[in-house]
């Protein structure tokens, strides 16, 4: 098939007439009304009820809940741009990772995001709030979440330097169940956190309590309390500070 | 009775096998991979979970699409062609038909999701493959005979398709729609129509198949035991199949076929 081409010229004039004045209306707009490209930071909108994202999931609440977690992981990645988690707003980020967990209690995902993602934060009440939802995390399931509970009292401790905050989350790892197996590291910072405010007849008190009570069965965490509590009297019997 | 059926149905599997055909299904099973392990590349913990969940789940959705069209490409292409004029003046029964429209669907649902176990097997363990297969294959069956009962009431392809997806997202989103009108309830207590809509969405929830029906991908985190899970979808299926086997023979019967 061969068509040829007439020229421009040979158009019907309103034909001519509509393609210029549609060419410039084109050009015009996109100089003045076309959408801004450059990043614009949208905010964390607060999450909808539970029994929304329930009914939404169509029975796959749990995949759901996995893909509700990626979209939140990646709010911080907007128009290509990574924008700082100061920016985002933290009240509205604990309630998602609270109905987050309520959606799919299974998952360990808001806790980890709380522990060591959103946690890497400058400001301080930010990080609170994040001790907030590992704290409450833990309560619901303290199985699960016994490890981020041991995060957050280093986080207290080293990041925000609150001791009396370290020592209340290590209190409560050290009040788990005894049927919930950890390493006894993980039940020994309280006193570790004790020691380190310098309670150390609190410390020592804890320790021969503990060792006394038989509770202990694991011959490792035995030598490690028994070092830490001949270290403890040994600093005490210098300062002349052991109670009878 | 019984080889005049079989005859039947191997009739219907002319022509399904084709290269068109298996290159989309190719298709459709590279970008479910890809699409689960992108995911698995976003997640910072658990990809091992999410992928093949996700995996799965769009496998559901892409195969159940798939199916509606085949199904009702069939049945739409039997009514185009005037075979069912032919068949019936041949000495086969209408039941009989149908019979080898629902051994067509059981086989195009088992090739569909023959590549799917596969897959689950490599990208996550046998049992969850076993499961997923048996599970989806009984949503399948269930989606089959939407389609089945659209293109024979509807003798048309488009409207059958459509008719098909409607009736499983209507299944599917019964309790979100429940909740829509539960939370909407107290904003309309005058009025009068949407007192009747509400009622009349009850009555029809008791058409549709009940939500066990449908493919637990819960699994892929729970664990729970597979054998209840399938056992309780099957009899689900089992009760609603038949309700509808018997709504698809009342349309068929009632249909006449010598119009010229």
């Amino acid at each position: 098939m061969n068509v040829r081409e007439r020229p421009f010229s040979s158009l019907p004039r309103a034909v001519q007439v509509a393609f210029v004045l549609w060419l410039a209306l084109q050009l015009g707009y996109m100089t003045f009304y076309r959408a801004d490209p450059s990043a614009r930071f949208e905010t964390l909108d607060k999450p909808a009820d539970d029994a929304v994202y329930r009914v939404a999931a169509l029975g796959s609440e749990r995949l759901l809940s996995y893909l509700l977690t990626l979209e939140l992981q990646l709010h911080d990645a907007q128009s290509g741009v990574h924008l700082p988690y100061s920016r985002l707003n933290f009240e509205h980020l604990k309630q998602w990772l609270l109905a987050l967990h309520r959606l799919n209690p299974l998952s360990d995902y808001p806790a980890f995001l709380a522990s060591r993602v959103y946690s890497q934060n400058p400001d301080d009440s930010k990080v609170r709030i994040m001790i907030d939802v590992i704290d409450e995390l833990f309560a619901r399931d303290a199985r699960r979440h016994w490890r981020r509970m041991t995060e957050a009292v280093l986080l207290a401790k080293h990041r925000l330097g609150d001791l009396p905050l370290a020592l209340e989350l290590a209190r409560k790892l050290s009040r788990m169940p005894r049927e919930i197996e950890t390493p006894y590291w993980a039940r020994d910072m309280e006193i570790i956190v004790l020691d380190e405010m310098n309670e150390k007849e609190s410390a020592r008190m804890l320790i021969s309590s503990l060792l006394q009570s038989g509770e202990i069965s694991d011959a490792d965490e035995r030598r490690f309390l028994e070092q830490r509590l001949l270290k403890i009297q040994q600093e005490l019997s210098g300062t002349g500070q052991i109670a009878e | 009775m019984v080889r005049q059926t079989i005859a039947l149905f191997h009739y219907q599997l002319l022509g399904l096998v084709n290269r068109k055909l298996l290159l989309l299904l190719g298709a459709l099973y590279l970008l479910i991979f890809l699409a689960g392990q992108f995911a698995a590349e976003l997640a910072i913990i658990n990809s091992e979970l999410l992928a093949p969940a996700l995996q799965a789940e769009l496998m559901r959705y892409a195969l159940l699409v798939l199916l509606i069209i085949v199904v009702c490409t069939r049945v739409a292409t039997d009514y185009k062609t005037a075979q069912f004029e032919r068949l019936l003046s041949m000495p086969v029964s209408r039941l009989q038909y149908i019979i080898a429209q629902y051994l067509f669907v059981m086989s195009c649902a088992a090739a569909c999701l023959a590549p799917g176990l596969i897959l689950l097997w490599l990208v996550a363990d046998a049992n969850l493959a076993v499961y997923w297969f048996s599970a989806l294959f009984l949503e399948l069956l269930l989606v089959g005979q939407f389609a089945l009962l659209a293109a024979i009431s509807l003798e048309n392809l488009p409207a059958a398709v459509l008719l098909s997806l409607g009736l499983y997202l209507l299944s599917r989103l019964a309790p979100v729609l429940d909740l829509v009108f539960s939370r909407s309830m107290p904003f309309y207590e005058e009025e009068k129509g949407f007192q009747l809509t509400h009622k009349l969405f009850e009555l029809i929830q008791y058409l549709l198949p009940d939500g066990r029906v449908f493919a637990n991908n819960n699994q892929f985190f729970e664990r729970a035991a597979a054998t209840d899970l399938l056992a309780g979808q099957a009899v689900s299926l089992l009760v609603y199949s038949g309700f509808v086997f018997v709504v698809l023979l009342v349309d068929f019967y009632r249909k006449e076929f010598n119009r010229s």
